[in-house]
């Protein structure tokens, strides 16, 4: 039996990635960091690690909780200088479950994303849902 | 761009109330109607409660909807305070055709409608109606989804998870456009017909599930939605037609 995914009306957009981008506090200009990696706090395995040069990345959060601590251990320049630090940020989401259609399925959507612990010094929330639409930046961090 | 079948709809309800009322309008001018020499004409005549028999059908015929709906007008001359109260109760098999994210949605709860309508047919002696109305409704419900959902991540081993989502006490609200008629079929029984053009749903204290029908609306992923009653009513007359005495000619 075909899957409803093969239907233009079972549009599914759901994801359980948060999509972060770091930016230059001086310009608010796109800025370039190493990241050497990443974990969840509680959680063994990282989620990203073989530190990787990038300005945006995504970062899958725990579905099974209303929230996620993340551990990030980075190396940025300013001023030709380098600077390593390890920083937390913790934040809260709601799950939603919803049903487009009966023959589409039920997913879980996450939507109202917040952060309530940090240390980076300047963070904003741009787009509180979660969705898989690869356009959409849900956090910047300005460094 | 050619009209839509909704458009189509209201424009010919619009010229024949145009046309009805240019009607009376026409038989006023020739002479005095009977109608027009009451007094107290804004006084209610009569009470009429109904019930919608489709959704008694519906609910007999299938076990996973149960329905019923009260209907209630009351006459202020041409205008008609309009009250429906209903129960609905539905249970759904969510299926895509795979194995995973299915699993079924429920709901249980009232709402009611709240409007009035206007009657295109003054002059009828037996009140009959041709009407379009408004209503506002409201609806309170629990509702319930059992799914199944695959994850395969950092937090959990490759499983497939079964979810559920509830809440109880959720409102929502919506608009009603109505068109409709009421033929008096014998003193005090009365059948009639009333479309519903449903708008702009919302609902509010479902954190964790987004309502997938909603009693007496349907389907929240749909902002315009169809309804159609066909009722019976029982008419109880409150008041009497009275008449104005007639002048004396000098």
């Amino acid at each position: 039996m075909a899957s409803c995914f093969n239907k233009g009306d079972c549009l599914k957009t759901n994801t359980d990635k948060v999509r972060i981008i770091f930016k230059k506090k001086a310009d608010g200009k796109s800025d370039t960091i190493t990241l050497n990696s990443v974990t969840a706090q509680n959680f063994t395995t990282p989620l990203i690690s073989n530190a990787q040069v990038l300005n945006i990345f995504d970062l899958r959060i725990d579905p099974n909780q209303r929230f996620t601590n993340f551990i990030f251990e980075y190396k940025y320049t300013r001023n030709k200088k380098d600077t390593t630090r390890n920083d937390t940020l913790k934040i809260t989401y709601r799950p939603l479950a919803r049903v487009s259609a009966t023959d589409c399925g039920a997913f879980l959507y996450f939507t109202d994303l917040n952060y309530v612990k940090t240390g980076f010094d300047s963070i904003r929330i741009v787009n509180p849902q979660l969705l898989s639409d690869g356009a959409i930046t849900n956090i910047q961090i300005f460094l | 761009m050619a009209p839509s079948p909704i458009s189509r709809f209201f424009s010919s309800l619009l010229a024949l109330s145009l046309a009805t009322s240019v009607s009376v309008s026409g038989q006023k001018e020739k002479k005095a109607d009977p109608a027009d020499t009451l007094q107290y004409k804004y006084l209610p005549t009569g009470l009429r409660i109904g019930t919608d028999v489709l959704s008694i059908i519906k609910s007999q015929t299938d076990p996973t909807f149960k329905l019923w709906e009260v209907n209630a007008d009351l006459d202020f001359n041409r205008y008609y305070l309009a009250v429906d109260y209903g129960s609905w109760a539905k249970q759904m098999t969510i299926d895509n055709g795979t194995k995973i994210n299915n699993g079924s949605y429920e709901n249980n709860g009232k709402y009611f409608r709240v409007g009035g309508d206007i009657n295109f047919l003054l002059k009828d002696p037996d009140k009959n109606m041709f009407f379009l109305g408004f209503r506002l409704a409201n609806s309170t419900f629990d509702h319930t989804l059992n799914y199944s959902m695959r994850y395969k991540g950092p937090y959990t081993a490759d499983t497939v998870l079964l979810k559920s989502a509830t809440a109880s006490g959720v409102t929502a609200s919506w608009m009603e456009v109505t068109a409709g008629i009421r033929v008096k079929i014998v003193s005090g029984f009365w059948m009639g017909c009333t479309a519903r053009l449903k708008l702009s749903p919302s609902y509010k204290n479902s954190p964790n599930l987004v309502p997938y029908d909603i009693p007496g609306y349907g389907l929240y992923e749909q902002p315009t939605y169809w309804g159609f009653n066909y009722q019976l009513f029982w008419r109880f007359p409150v008041r009497k037609l009275k008449a104005r005495p007639v002048a004396k000619s000098k």
